[in-house]
């Protein structure tokens, strides 16, 4: 069997690593640096051959500042109505999208899915592997922030499709971080894991005993990172620039980025150091800005920042019902816990020196690759029981949200709702699912749309439904429904409120190959048949039955409506099918009430109460 | 978003009739009582449908659980189920290994919290109706004037004299209502003891009628404490947001 790897797919970097042997080791690249930026940059063809990825992308930002996408992770999963104007304004690319829908990138004239741009940096993370591993790699598990949602999960298993790679597991960093840490130092006690990554912030309490580790409580905040650091200092550029050049930063992309990029630079060497200097040549011969900065300055312009990191490590130790005395052992994670001053808010919350032995940038990966391992069948030893970060509810009248399944419960885990209908022969039933801590629906946020179709058509109220909510291992959620009378499984039709559809998904996946969209219209020919078959059955069947409950009327605009469809099904034209199975709902809604009421007064008649 | 696969067992008498239960394995139809694992080919099996949380941790129906028994319980049953151990096994040992996992981690959950186990327990024996939350008949008075004085503070402003003249009322009643709730918890506690002296003493198979009399009172515990539990977050929140 071939190897499984453990990707840490970054805001700003990712990496791939492996088990070698009872070691895991991150997969360096040909110029020996194990971190791959996570920037594609494409040509103005857009021609894949050409589009280039990590370093090389990252020497495009500049010169093709439109076309080269970074931190493509933070739009992962998400609708316009997810992202505030400055998200927008704050990267050079065009980000586009309606409402309730995914968003995409627009670059020239072409749109590309978050999770397709992902999908490129997979591919050179897999070809890295490959390459160094001598043989086709498959499998693999990837991490995301513990505190990503359903749709980004969903998004990121997804781009791991895209890239071909059957993602065996999504991991949450944290958590792939004590893995990491359990494996090789901490093998019993409390453990916080404060990752402070690129874009994304978690903090997850675990409780490490005979090889378990499980998680007591995870919290965090998907767009807290180094990101929003480096931001502060470009502000003071900008500042600066427009007092003293009168150039706003923010009307010239290509300046802009280097502004971005310098003042990563200068936030690294402020953790080195006491004092900075931010260097920018000036476009239009005007010369060189320059402007000293102090370790303090900075400090205090992001002070708010890491004052953002308090409130979910304290939610995370109620949650866990802990003191930060309880902790045994705080571990750094994430490139942005290099700066001292976040060492040190760290350990003012906990009262203890946090860790930072295994290299913060690397240690995700390596968890990821013993998480790989583990699920290869080859560590038995150690195994993660890890939770959802935020609850599950339902929208219930009014728009209330009722909780399913609360944060922080372990996954897997499962609820079960029953379900009925309002209206007397109601064959369809939609359940509005979303997740977040809030009270009302509004307030949190939409995952999909469940329709509960084919339900036998009966009086209001008499349908029993039950649905089972399932949060698997990746933290993502399945659904699937058991009508209690029949037993039967009930079909459930998912809309996702953002990210792909399934079918859309294929469809990007099989876009290369010449006959997806062939393919996509058999199928969907194919199933209407069916369903136009099964109904002409059904409708036969209940005109046979329910002969004396119809008037000649009646009868006769059942017959015509059947014959039509008959028609249509032998000419195989789907949109024809589609129109006259909605005919035939229309003309036989009656006969079918009827003959449930029927059958209603037959089986209390008879008394068989256990039927009804 | 995959629909799980579905599997279900055929009908089975209720899960205190004392009759051990039988289920062919799914995999080789070999017929077995096995809890976890078919005794005749290893596969995983589905829990016993009729069996419950207490059962699946090899608990009697005490109310008083070991959680130190209980973790480790937990534990030993999650390396034998987890989705993680049944990676590259068929399909069908992933849809059990993942669908008892999600119950396993549901019943840790319940079992885990006093209150929630006697909820639990409570359901088992009445069937899943929900608890309603109930104001004790005693409080009625207060609880009126409470209404009242939140509807005043809600239309109160900070600088009106009076306003600290309420406050002060409420906290009293915060006061009054934690101390009510406090007696019955300690009166639910009792009533837990008693239970699992009788169910320690039980021998028939069904649960007696005195212990389904003190399932009764301790739902009706259950339900005063439900709505004080909301009277007194009303309260906090008003204190809090008029400040």
């Amino acid at each position: 069997m071939s190897q499984v790897v453990g990707i840490d797919l970054g805001t700003t970097n990712s990496l791939v690593a492996y088990m070698d042997g009872a070691t895991p080791r991150v997969i360096q690249g040909e110029s020996g640096r194990s971190m791959v930026p996570s920037i594609v940059a494409f040509d103005q063809d857009g021609n894949p051959d050409h589009t280039l990825v990590g370093d090389l992308a990252k020497g495009k930002l500049i010169a093709e500042t439109g076309r080269t996408i970074y931190s493509v992770k933070r739009f992962m999963g998400k609708g316009r109505e997810d992202l505030e104007e400055a998200d927008i304004k704050q990267v050079p690319f065009k980000l586009v999208g309606g409402e309730k829908e995914a968003l995409r990138i627009q670059i020239d004239q072409r749109l590309y899915s978050p999770p397709e741009i992902s999908a490129i940096i997979l591919r050179a993370l897999k070809q890295r592997a490959e390459t160094h591993l001598g043989s086709e790699v498959t499998q693999a598990v990837i991490t995301v922030p513990a505190y990503f949602n359903d749709s980004q999960r969903q998004a990121t298993k997804d781009a791991g499709r895209l890239a071909g790679l059957d993602v065996i597991r999504i991991l949450n960093e944290p958590t792939a971080a004590s893995l990491a840490y359990g494996l090789q130092k901490t093998k019993q006690g409390i453990i916080a894991v404060y990752d402070l990554g690129g874009g994304t912030f978690d903090i997850s309490i675990l409780k490490i005993k005979g090889g378990i580790f499980e998680v007591l409580s995870t919290n965090g905040d998907t767009r807290l990172g180094g990101d929003d650091f480096d931001q502060r200092i470009v502000e003071r550029i900008r500042e600066d620039l427009l007092k003293q050049y009168q150039i706003d930063l923010f009307e010239l992309p290509a300046l802009r980025q280097e502004a971005r990029l310098v003042a990563e630079q200068v936030k690294c060497a402020l953790s080195e150091q006491s004092t900075a200097e931010i260097v920018l040549s000036l476009p239009n011969k005007k010369g060189i800005y320059r402007r000293e900065i102090s370790r303090k300055e900075f400090e205090a312009s992001v002070q708010d920042l890491v004052d953002r990191s308090t409130g979910p490590c304290l939610q995370a130790l109620a949650d866990a019902n802990l003191k930060p005395e309880d902790v045994t052992e705080v571990v750094l994670v994430g490139g942005s816990t290099r700066m001292p001053f976040i060492k040190q808010a760290v350990e003012n919350l906990f009262h203890k020196t946090p860790h930072s032995e295994l290299d913060p940038d690397e240690v995700v990966a390596l968890g990821a690759a013993i998480q790989a391992n583990i699920l290869s069948g080859d560590i038995s030893d150690l195994l993660l029981l890890d939770v959802t970060p935020l609850s599950l509810g339902l929208e219930t009248m009014g728009g209330v949200v009722s909780k399913l399944i609360p944060r922080n419960s372990t996954i897997p885990t499962s609820g079960k709702e029953m379900f009925s209908t309002f209206v007397d022969g109601q064959k369809n039933v939609s359940i509005h699912v979303v997740q977040g801590e809030r009270e009302l629906v509004e307030d949190c946020r939409s995952l999909a749309k469940f329709n509960l179709t084919g339900i036998d058509p009966m009086p209001a109220g008499m349908p029993r439904i039950e649905v089972t909510f399932l949060i698997d291992a990746d933290g993502i959620l399945n659904v699937k429904a058991k009508d209690l009378r029949s037993g039967r499984a009930q079909s459930v039709e998912v809309t996702p409120t953002y990210g792909l559809s399934d079918a859309e998904t294929e469809a990007m996946i099989s876009a290369s190959m010449e006959h997806a969209k062939e393919d996509m219209e058999k199928r969907q020919r194919i199933e209407v048949q069916n369903e136009a078959e099964t109904v002409i059955r059904h409708t036969e069947k209940a005109l046979k039955q329910g002969k004396d409950l119809v008037d000649a009327n009646e009868q006769r605009s059942i017959t015509t409506a059947l014959a039509e469809l008959k028609e249509a099904l032998s000419r195989e034209n789907p949109a024809a099918i589609r129109e006259k199975l909605n005919r035939i709902d229309e003309v036989t809604q009656s006969l079918a009430e009827k003959l449930m009421s029927r059958s209603v007064k037959e089986a209390l008649q008879n008394k068989r109460l256990d039927n009804i | 978003m995959g629909a799980i696969q579905n599997k279900t067992g055929p009908a089975r008498g209720p899960f205190f009739d004392g009759e051990s239960v039988t289920r062919p394995c799914w995999s080789c139809e070999h017929d077995g009582d096995d809890l976890y694992n078919c005794s005749n080919c290893d596969k995983i099996q589905h829990f016993l449908k009729d069996n419950d949380y207490f059962t699946w941790f090899g608990f009697d129906h005490s109310l008083s659980i070991d959680q130190d028994a209980l973790e480790k319980q937990y534990h030993t049953l999650s390396r034998k189920f987890h989705p993680d151990y049944f990676q590259q096994r068929t399909p069908e040992e992933q849809t059990i290994s993942l669908e008892n996992t999600a119950q396993l981690t549901q019943a840790y959950r319940i079992l885990k919290d006093p209150k929630k186990r006697v909820r639990y327990l409570i359901g088992l024996i009445e069937g899943d109706k929900p608890m309603e939350a109930e104001a004790p008949a005693e409080l009625f008075e207060d609880i009126f004037e409470i209404q009242e004085r939140l509807e005043t503070l809600e239309n109160i402003r900070a600088e009106d004299a009076g306003q600290e003249a309420v406050r002060q009322e409420l906290k009293n009643d915060l006061e009054k209502m934690q101390a009510y709730h406090d007696k019955e918890d300690v009166q639910l506690n009792r009533l837990a003891v008693e239970w699992d002296s009788l169910e320690k003493s039980r021998n028939k198979p069904t649960f007696s009628d005195e212990q389904k009399a003190h399932l009764q009172r301790m739902k009706k515990i259950l339900s005063h404490e439900g709505y004080l539990d909301r009277i007194i977050q009303n309260i906090q929140s008003a204190l809090e947001k008029n400040k």
